[in-house]
């Protein structure tokens, strides 16, 4: 399914003869994907014919084909991914161009064997967003851009906050992986989005089995990696500027992004590269009213270089990313009767005309990254990678507060962490057998900034966790198997105060297993099959632990528990890709995953205080399950003119208790329709496309978030059907290239609410909304 | 080649070591004290005739804290006039809230809502710098004997220009509950 991505047929028939034997000439050129540079010395091998021919130095060949038949390419170069794909042949010669997606980037003149792609688990279901998709998603959220995958959902509060699911889990059971570091924000709480500038990821990797072998316990539910372009020798100067402008919060984006080389000598390099990101946004807009206080603003930094010199490759990396978001003004409730009140009231409580003012309540973040990186390329018998990184990161929520106190952050934390990894990834012995072995070391020390003037959500901690791994895999021409094991323990220190303003001292420590097994088999060329079975645990999280207080969007006390022990997880995970032919394409995931001392909030008695009474939920663990399927399909009506099918189905159940899990997505099925021309009115390539996401009804919401309330019921949104359309063109310059792109979103203009958004209570989502991208590389 | 690239390793490694093991411990806190804490309302109850005054109160010393409030409650005369006054305050701190209301009096207002059966009526008897009430002072006039509950609510930021808000409904005022007290008034 992947390759499919990458293989775009751009072909345009010229007649030719008929001969008498019937014979066609078949030709076209192989270009890089992103670059679009020829691609020389390439293979193209048919395997009907068990004949190939190879591309000159500018990638273009020629071949004579039988008429009247279909057959399969495969397309390889060293330096690229492999690719295959079908054509078909009348009596008419063939032109065509192909796509290759680049390996590693390596340029031939300097050997250096070390901007390896992060490598995935071999039987590991993942899904990627690579530069051609992400073109098109600039100016959306991190989340946002993952959940067009199937599979992948995205949690809000409001417009402004989003963050990645992933087959239900989220928060502390997700391992966000920036530039090969670990992410550590505040990533417990739900309305806490990644503090992660999508415009520096060149590719997007989410890994959806269980994959805490290689990302450690809190990539229990999957792992979503961000990789930057690779930094690699270049005489030229790159460069690449990209401008956003939507109308729905009226506001802009840009980003500019520049790299050289200093090429000291045929073995030795110096590279960098400068990228910087900034965005408005006024309020947002529904489609019937104003968002009142959803606008938001982003400043992002980020600074690379490295030195390569042979073998060695040292890097050093930098990057600022901070925010500031206005979180609507309706949704902020002092007790249950403010709740039934605004659920009623539309549009919400608060509601004014259009201001980019960004009031309280509000979140601002800044978190920080410095990494360095030293890889070290031993062809005889492996390579090693060392990386260090410091973060930090800040977070300040502000609260509507009385007596002039709207100044003073509420919540204020500050969360330092350090991150250190070696990495041995040995060459194959016995010829198949890979595999790499690793060390982990996580030091955190988060504190509460004093001076909120409000009693802190969670304490002030150290936590000290180090993890061992090892992962095996042999692989043969047509299947392959692996195993993989973990180790990691964790000792957590707190300092707290106690009910009676005593300062007391609870120390946690958890082990931790994880191991994984699975393998991957091509049965023939149209029906492949990979599976794989994991193991794994993760330790409560602070939040979990130690967290006290009022929800103020949900009108609710959360409440930890300091006795809970770790979470196990059992997962099964299946993958079928068929391809029936060059037309239908069809890929099936399926999982099912079991945890043992599933973390979830159980409503308890409701609490009475001098603001009414408070509906109370405290942490506790039960056995749970998590099932489901996610499908996608694609079949090509005529010449790349295609409908392509989405859809995920999920279930959650809470054993013990006989209940559906809260939060979990409902139903969703996304059809898209999608035109491509090439070569046409000018531009290289103009892609069309319309798509229609129908989410169902969540039916199975449990009566715990239901009947949490003695007043009345909470509603569960309706089913909705949304249409988007967008139109992407790219046009080739002379040594450069110009993207334009243009999109609705919601072209009808839909007023609905959806399940996954925690202030639905509160405002629809948003409305339609004009986009417009630009992006100029050079 | 060898040895340099394993001295820049070791090197790193005493690097990380020297970071992980310098900052190793948990940051004492300092004690906050929840600044917007109201653990107390006052109302009191004064005969416009004369007469001694009748208090109820409520008193919750943990605000959002799992220890319930605590009620006084108290016995109104029938067919009497009031002159009510409501006093707010964090008796952990010994602040006055109540001047703190006053002084931002255009983002705060008190409402009241009364069982059926229970024969009492209530008028603001104060007005904020726009000239809505606030509720700090108010006239009750009781009917009949009868009992029933009394429930008083003071909204931060409510919106007192939306429908019937003057008039002390408080179903369009939208902002955040700060209080929320249940009286039981017994009307003899």
């Amino acid at each position: 399914m992947k390759l499919l991505l990458y293989i775009y047929l751009v072909a345009f028939s010229t007649v030719g003869f008929a001969q008498e034997n019937c014979m066609v000439s078949f030709s076209g050129q192989v270009l890089s994907e992103v670059e679009h540079v020829p691609v020389p010395f390439a293979s193209i091998y048919i395997s009907e014919l068990n004949e190939g021919v190879q591309t000159n130095e500018e990638g273009f060949f020629t071949i004579q084909l039988p008429c009247h038949d279909k057959y399969e390419l495969i397309i390889s170069q060293v330096e690229y991914q492999k690719a295959s794909t079908y054509i078909s042949v009348e009596i008419e010669d063939l032109k065509q161009t192909f796509y290759l997606e680049s390996k590693n980037n390596i340029l031939s003149a300097v050997s250096v064997h070390s901007h390896k792609r992060e490598e995935v688990l071999l039987s590991n279901v993942e899904s990627v967003l690579s530069a051609r998709e992400l073109k098109k998603l600039k100016g959306k959220s991190l989340s946002e851009s993952v959940s067009t995958l199937p599979g992948v959902y995205n949690i809000k509060t409001g417009p402004g906050i989003n963050k990645p699911m992933i087959h239900g889990l989220y928060g502390s059971r997700i391992q966000v992986v920036n530039n090969e570091v670990s992410q550590m924000g505040q990533q417990w709480g739900v309305d806490h989005a990644p503090e992660i500038d999508p415009f520096v990821a060149s590719r997007i990797t989410v890994v959806k089995g269980a994959s805490s072998v290689k990302y450690g316990p809190r990539a229990i539910g999957g792992a979503l990696l961000l990789e930057p372009e690779p930094l690699v020798p270049d005489s030229v100067l790159h460069g690449s500027l990209d401008l956003v402008g939507f109308t729905n919060g009226r506001g802009g984006i840009g980003s500019a992004m520049l790299s050289g080389s200093f090429l000291l000598n045929e073995e030795e390099s110096i590279n960098w590269r400068l990228q910087s990101s900034a965005k408005k946004s006024g309020d947002q807009h529904a489609a019937n009213y104003n968002l009142t206080n959803t606008g938001s603003e982003e400043l992002n930094f980020s600074a690379a270089a490295n030195y390569i010199k042979n073998d060695l490759q040292a890097d050093l990396f930098y990057s600022r990313f901070s925010t500031e978001i206005g979180i609507l003004r309706g949704a902020h409730i002092g007790n249950v009767d403010n709740f039934f009140e605004a659920l009623d009231k539309r549009p919400p409580f608060f509601t004014e005309d259009f201001s980019y003012e960004i009031n309280n309540p509000k979140q601002n973040v800044v978190h920080q990254l410095l990494k360095a990186k030293i890889h070290l390329d031993r062809s005889d018998y492996g390579d090693f990678d060392f990386i260090y990184a410091f973060q930090q990161n800040a977070r300040q929520e502000f609260d509507i507060r009385r007596g002039g106190r709207s100044d003073k952050a509420s919540v204020d934390l500050q969360l330092d962490s350090h991150v250190a990894k070696l990495l041995f990834h040995h060459e194959p012995i016995w010829e198949n057998l890979s595999g790499e072995i690793g060390l982990d070391y996580e030091y955190q020390n988060n504190k509460n900034v004093p001076g909120t003037g409000t009693t802190p959500l969670i304490p002030n901690y150290s936590s000290f966790q180090t993890g061992a791994f090892l992962n095996e895999s042999w692989a043969k021409e047509n299947w392959n198997m692996e195993a993989g094991l973990r180790f990691d323990a964790i000792a957590i220190d707190v300092l707290k105060f106690n009910t009676e303003d005593e300062l007391i001292n609870p120390q946690h420590k958890y082990n931790m297993f994880s191991g994984i097994i699975g393998g991957g088999f091509d049965i023939n060329r149209s029906i492949k099959y990979k599976s794989n079975l994991s193991w794994s645990q993760r330790a409560p999280s602070i939040n979990e632990l130690y967290s006290q207080g009022l929800h103020h969007s949900v009108a609710a006390i959360e409440e930890g528990d300091d006795r809970l022990s770790p979470e196990t997880s059992i997962k099964w995970l299946h993958s079928v890709q068929l391809s029936f032919n060059e037309k239908l394409r069809l890929n099936i995931d399926a999982y099912a995953s079991r945890i043992q001392n599933y973390i979830y909030l159980q409503p308890e008695e409701p609490r009475l205080t001098i603001r009414g009474a408070f509906p109370v939920y405290q942490y506790k663990q039960t056995l749970a399950d998590i099932y489901g399927t996610d499908i996608i399909g694609s079949y090509e009506f005529f010449h790349h003119f295609t409908l392509n099918t989405k859809a995920s189905i999920i279930r959650g159940n809470d054993i013990s208790n006989e209940l559906p899990l809260i939060f979990m997505p409902a139903d969703r099925w996304e059809n898209t329709l999608n035109w491509r021309l090439s070569n046409k009115l000018g531009f290289k390539e103009i892609d069309l496309s319309l798509s229609g996401l129908k989410v169902f009804e969540q039916f199975r919401a449990p009566v715990t978030e239901t009947e949490a309330y003695e007043q009345a019921t909470v509603p569960v949104p309706e089913g909705y059907f949304i249409t988007n359309f967008s139109l992407d063109t790219t046009r080739k310059l002379e040594n450069a290239q110009l993207n334009i792109g243009f999109s609705i979103y919601n072209l009808m203009n839909t007023d609905y609410t959806d399940y996954l958004n925690r202030l639905r209570f509160y405002a629809a989502e948003t409305g339609r909304n004009f986009e417009l991208r630009i992006n100029y590389i050079f | 080649m060898k040895t340099q690239t394993l001295s820049i390793l070791r090197s790193m490694l005493l690097l990380v070591a020297v970071l992980l093991f310098s900052r190793c411990n948990t940051e004492d806190p300092e004690p906050e004290n929840e600044e917007e804490l109201i653990t107390t309302l006052e109302m009191t109850f004064t005969p416009v005739a004369g007469g001694s005054d009748v208090v109820f109160s409520v008193f919750d010393e943990d605000g959002d804290g799992p220890i319930e409030p605590v009620y006084t409650n108290g016995t109104l005369a029938a067919d009497t006039d009031y002159n009510v006054s409501i006093e707010v305050r964090n008796d952990e701190e010994n602040e006055d809230i109540t001047a703190e209301i006053i002084e931002e009096d255009e983002e705060h207002q008190f409402f009241f809502q009364k069982s059926n059966g229970l024969n009492i009526e209530f008028a603001y008897d104060d007005a904020d710098g726009n000239g809505d009430p606030i509720g700090l002072a108010t006239i009750f006039s009781t009917g009949g004997a009868s009992d029933g509950q009394l429930v008083v609510i003071l909204r931060h930021e409510p919106d007192k220009s939306a429908a019937g808000v003057t008039n002390g409904d408080p179903s369009n005022a939208g902002g955040e509950t700060d209080i929320q007290a249940t009286f039981d008034v017994v009307i003899e």
